[in-house]
Protein backbone atom coordinates (compact mmCIF):
# COMPACT_ATOMS: atom_id res chain seq x y z
CA UNK A 1 0.00 0.00 0.00
CA UNK A 2 1.07 3.58 -1.26
CA UNK A 3 1.29 6.12 2.04
CA UNK A 4 1.02 9.27 0.61
CA UNK A 5 1.69 12.51 3.42
CA UNK A 6 2.01 16.03 3.27
CA UNK A 7 4.94 17.34 5.15
CA UNK A 8 6.13 21.07 5.67
CA UNK A 9 5.09 24.24 5.46
CA UNK A 10 4.69 27.33 2.85
CA UNK A 11 7.01 26.72 0.46
CA UNK A 12 8.89 23.82 2.00
CA UNK A 13 5.72 21.85 1.69
CA UNK A 14 6.08 18.07 -0.33
CA UNK A 15 3.90 15.36 -0.83
CA UNK A 16 5.89 11.98 0.03
CA UNK A 17 5.01 8.76 -0.94
CA UNK A 18 6.00 5.73 0.34
CA UNK A 19 5.73 2.78 -1.47
CA UNK A 20 7.43 -0.77 -1.53
CA UNK A 21 10.19 0.25 0.66
CA UNK A 22 10.85 3.66 -1.33
CA UNK A 23 10.09 6.77 -0.57
CA UNK A 24 9.39 9.65 -3.30
CA UNK A 25 9.49 13.50 -3.06
CA UNK A 26 7.15 15.77 -5.09
CA UNK A 27 6.16 19.31 -4.93
CA UNK A 28 3.76 19.89 -1.86
CA UNK A 29 1.18 20.98 -4.80
CA UNK A 30 1.02 17.83 -6.23
CA UNK A 31 -2.67 16.10 -6.74
CA UNK A 32 -2.92 12.49 -5.17
CA UNK A 33 -5.94 10.62 -6.76
CA UNK A 34 -7.17 7.13 -6.68
CA UNK A 35 -6.84 5.72 -9.88
CA UNK A 36 -8.71 1.87 -10.09
CA UNK A 37 -7.20 0.80 -6.55
CA UNK A 38 -3.45 2.54 -7.78
CA UNK A 39 -2.54 6.28 -5.75
CA UNK A 40 -1.61 8.18 -8.22
CA UNK A 41 0.74 11.77 -7.72
CA UNK A 42 0.73 14.24 -10.31
CA UNK A 43 3.12 17.21 -10.69
CA UNK A 44 1.86 19.80 -13.17
CA UNK A 45 3.86 22.78 -14.79
CA UNK A 46 3.18 24.43 -18.05
CA UNK A 47 5.70 23.04 -19.54
CA UNK A 48 6.18 19.44 -17.89
CA UNK A 49 3.90 17.33 -16.41
CA UNK A 50 4.84 14.22 -13.95
CA UNK A 51 2.51 11.52 -13.08
CA UNK A 52 3.38 8.54 -10.97
CA UNK A 53 1.06 5.79 -9.90
CA UNK A 54 1.73 3.07 -7.33
CA UNK A 55 0.15 -0.18 -7.76
CA UNK A 56 -0.47 -2.67 -5.02
CA UNK A 57 -0.47 -6.61 -5.04
CA UNK A 58 -3.98 -7.58 -6.11
CA UNK A 59 -5.76 -8.23 -2.94
CA UNK A 60 -8.77 -10.46 -2.50
CA UNK A 61 -12.16 -8.46 -3.58
CA UNK A 62 -12.54 -5.63 -0.73
CA UNK A 63 -16.44 -6.61 -2.02
CA UNK A 64 -16.69 -10.38 -0.30
CA UNK A 65 -15.53 -8.73 3.10
CA UNK A 66 -18.31 -6.18 3.34
CA UNK A 67 -20.72 -6.55 5.92
CA UNK A 68 -24.27 -7.05 5.30
CA UNK A 69 -27.20 -4.67 5.48
CA UNK A 70 -27.29 -1.08 4.60
CA UNK A 71 -23.80 -0.34 3.03
CA UNK A 72 -25.21 2.94 1.04
CA UNK A 73 -27.67 5.25 2.78
CA UNK A 74 -29.85 7.58 0.50
CA UNK A 75 -28.00 8.61 -1.95
CA UNK A 76 -28.29 11.00 -5.10
CA UNK A 77 -25.47 8.87 -6.78
CA UNK A 78 -24.02 5.89 -6.31
CA UNK A 79 -20.46 4.93 -7.91
CA UNK A 80 -19.65 1.31 -7.62
CA UNK A 81 -16.40 0.07 -9.51
CA UNK A 82 -16.14 -3.77 -10.37
CA UNK A 83 -13.21 -5.55 -10.54
CA UNK A 84 -13.38 -5.73 -14.64
CA UNK A 85 -12.63 -2.16 -14.67
CA UNK A 86 -16.55 -1.59 -15.41
CA UNK A 87 -17.92 1.38 -13.76
CA UNK A 88 -21.60 1.54 -12.98
CA UNK A 89 -23.45 5.04 -12.08
CA UNK A 90 -27.09 5.33 -10.26
CA UNK A 91 -28.15 8.70 -10.20
CA UNK A 92 -31.16 9.28 -8.68
CA UNK A 93 -34.34 10.96 -10.45
CA UNK A 94 -36.64 13.99 -9.08
CA UNK A 95 -38.72 11.60 -7.15
CA UNK A 96 -36.59 8.94 -6.46
CA UNK A 97 -33.75 8.20 -4.45
CA UNK A 98 -30.87 5.62 -4.52
CA UNK A 99 -29.62 3.12 -1.55
CA UNK A 100 -27.46 0.09 -1.67
CA UNK A 101 -27.50 -3.03 0.82
CA UNK A 102 -26.02 -6.18 1.26
CA UNK A 103 -27.71 -9.79 1.69
CA UNK A 104 -25.27 -12.86 1.82
CA UNK A 105 -23.64 -12.38 -1.35
CA UNK A 106 -25.40 -10.00 -3.35
CA UNK A 107 -25.37 -6.48 -3.23
CA UNK A 108 -28.57 -4.48 -4.58
CA UNK A 109 -29.53 -1.14 -5.60
CA UNK A 110 -32.76 -0.20 -4.17
CA UNK A 111 -34.56 2.63 -5.70
CA UNK A 112 -36.72 4.59 -3.12
CA UNK A 113 -39.56 6.04 -4.73
CA UNK A 114 -42.87 7.52 -3.92
CA UNK A 115 -44.68 4.46 -4.51
CA UNK A 116 -42.38 2.47 -2.44
CA UNK A 117 -39.05 0.61 -3.22
CA UNK A 118 -37.42 -1.39 -6.30
CA UNK A 119 -33.99 -3.11 -6.82
CA UNK A 120 -32.59 -2.15 -9.99
CA UNK A 121 -29.57 -3.89 -10.56
CA UNK A 122 -28.10 -6.65 -8.14
CA UNK A 123 -24.21 -6.74 -8.30
CA UNK A 124 -22.33 -10.05 -6.87
CA UNK A 125 -20.35 -8.67 -3.77
CA UNK A 126 -16.85 -10.24 -4.70
CA UNK A 127 -17.31 -8.37 -8.18
CA UNK A 128 -16.82 -4.82 -6.29
CA UNK A 129 -13.65 -3.52 -6.26
CA UNK A 130 -15.17 0.15 -4.87
CA UNK A 131 -17.90 2.31 -4.02
CA UNK A 132 -18.74 6.12 -3.70
CA UNK A 133 -21.59 7.90 -2.54
CA UNK A 134 -22.57 11.23 -0.36
CA UNK A 135 -23.73 8.70 2.24
CA UNK A 136 -21.68 5.65 2.31
CA UNK A 137 -20.76 3.62 5.32
CA UNK A 138 -18.37 1.28 3.91
CA UNK A 139 -16.52 4.06 1.31
CA UNK A 140 -14.05 5.00 3.66
CA UNK A 141 -12.69 1.45 4.46
CA UNK A 142 -12.41 0.27 0.52
CA UNK A 143 -10.60 3.77 -0.34
CA UNK A 144 -6.50 3.48 0.12
CA UNK A 145 -5.84 5.70 2.77
CA UNK A 146 -4.44 8.94 2.69
CA UNK A 147 -2.46 10.85 5.78
CA UNK A 148 -2.59 14.74 5.13
CA UNK B 1 -1.71 20.33 -20.62
CA UNK B 2 2.09 20.65 -20.62
CA UNK B 3 4.06 20.14 -23.55
CA UNK B 4 6.61 17.69 -21.91
CA UNK B 5 4.74 14.73 -20.16
CA UNK B 6 6.41 11.97 -18.47
CA UNK B 7 3.90 8.54 -16.19
CA UNK B 8 5.00 6.01 -14.49
CA UNK B 9 3.82 3.19 -13.09
CA UNK B 10 5.50 1.31 -10.07
CA UNK B 11 4.41 -2.20 -9.74
CA UNK B 12 4.03 -3.55 -6.03
CA UNK B 13 7.71 -4.83 -6.26
CA UNK B 14 9.04 -0.79 -6.57
CA UNK B 15 9.83 -1.81 -10.30
CA UNK B 16 9.13 1.42 -12.10
CA UNK B 17 8.34 1.44 -15.74
CA UNK B 18 8.02 5.18 -17.64
CA UNK B 19 6.86 7.10 -20.83
CA UNK B 20 7.95 10.10 -21.75
CA UNK B 21 5.96 12.86 -24.36
CA UNK B 22 7.18 15.32 -26.31
CA UNK B 23 6.46 18.23 -28.49
CA UNK B 24 4.92 15.61 -31.35
CA UNK B 25 4.07 12.82 -28.87
CA UNK B 26 1.38 12.37 -25.79
CA UNK B 27 1.60 9.67 -23.19
CA UNK B 28 -1.64 8.00 -21.97
CA UNK B 29 -2.24 5.68 -19.20
CA UNK B 30 -4.96 2.87 -19.21
CA UNK B 31 -6.16 0.73 -16.56
CA UNK B 32 -8.30 -2.55 -16.78
CA UNK B 33 -8.29 -4.74 -14.12
CA UNK B 34 -4.98 -6.18 -12.55
CA UNK B 35 -3.27 -4.47 -15.97
CA UNK B 36 -1.92 -0.95 -16.25
CA UNK B 37 -0.35 0.14 -19.61
CA UNK B 38 1.41 3.26 -20.69
CA UNK B 39 1.37 4.38 -23.98
CA UNK B 40 2.65 6.70 -26.80
CA UNK B 41 0.42 8.48 -29.49
CA UNK B 42 1.98 10.69 -31.98
CA UNK B 43 0.47 14.09 -33.25
CA UNK B 44 -1.38 11.65 -36.33
CA UNK B 45 -2.63 9.86 -33.05
CA UNK B 46 -0.86 6.39 -33.82
CA UNK B 47 0.18 4.70 -30.92
CA UNK B 48 3.74 4.45 -31.50
CA UNK B 49 4.62 2.17 -28.05
CA UNK B 50 2.81 0.59 -25.00
CA UNK B 51 4.10 -1.10 -22.25
CA UNK B 52 2.10 -2.75 -19.48
CA UNK B 53 1.82 -3.67 -16.08
CA UNK B 54 0.60 -6.63 -14.48
CA UNK B 55 -0.38 -6.20 -10.66
CA UNK B 56 0.66 -9.85 -9.22
CA UNK B 57 -2.03 -11.33 -7.32
CA UNK B 58 -1.66 -12.37 -3.34
CA UNK B 59 -1.42 -15.60 -2.06
CA UNK B 60 -3.64 -16.13 0.69
CA UNK B 61 -2.82 -18.29 2.90
CA UNK B 62 -5.95 -20.01 4.15
CA UNK B 63 -4.35 -22.61 6.81
CA UNK B 64 -4.40 -25.41 4.31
Amino acid sequence: MATVTKKGIGPWRKTVVEHAGKTETFSGSAKVTEQNGAVCVTESGIFKSKEVCYLDKSAPSKGSALPDGQLVGKSKSISVELNNGEKRVYDSSITSINSMEKSGENVKVVKNGVFGSKVVDTIKANDIANIQSEDCNVCKSMNPIYKD
Amino acid sequence: MAIFEEKSVVDANGKKTSVKGGIFSRVEMNSKGNTTCLGKRDVFNIKSEETCVVTPSTVVNNGK
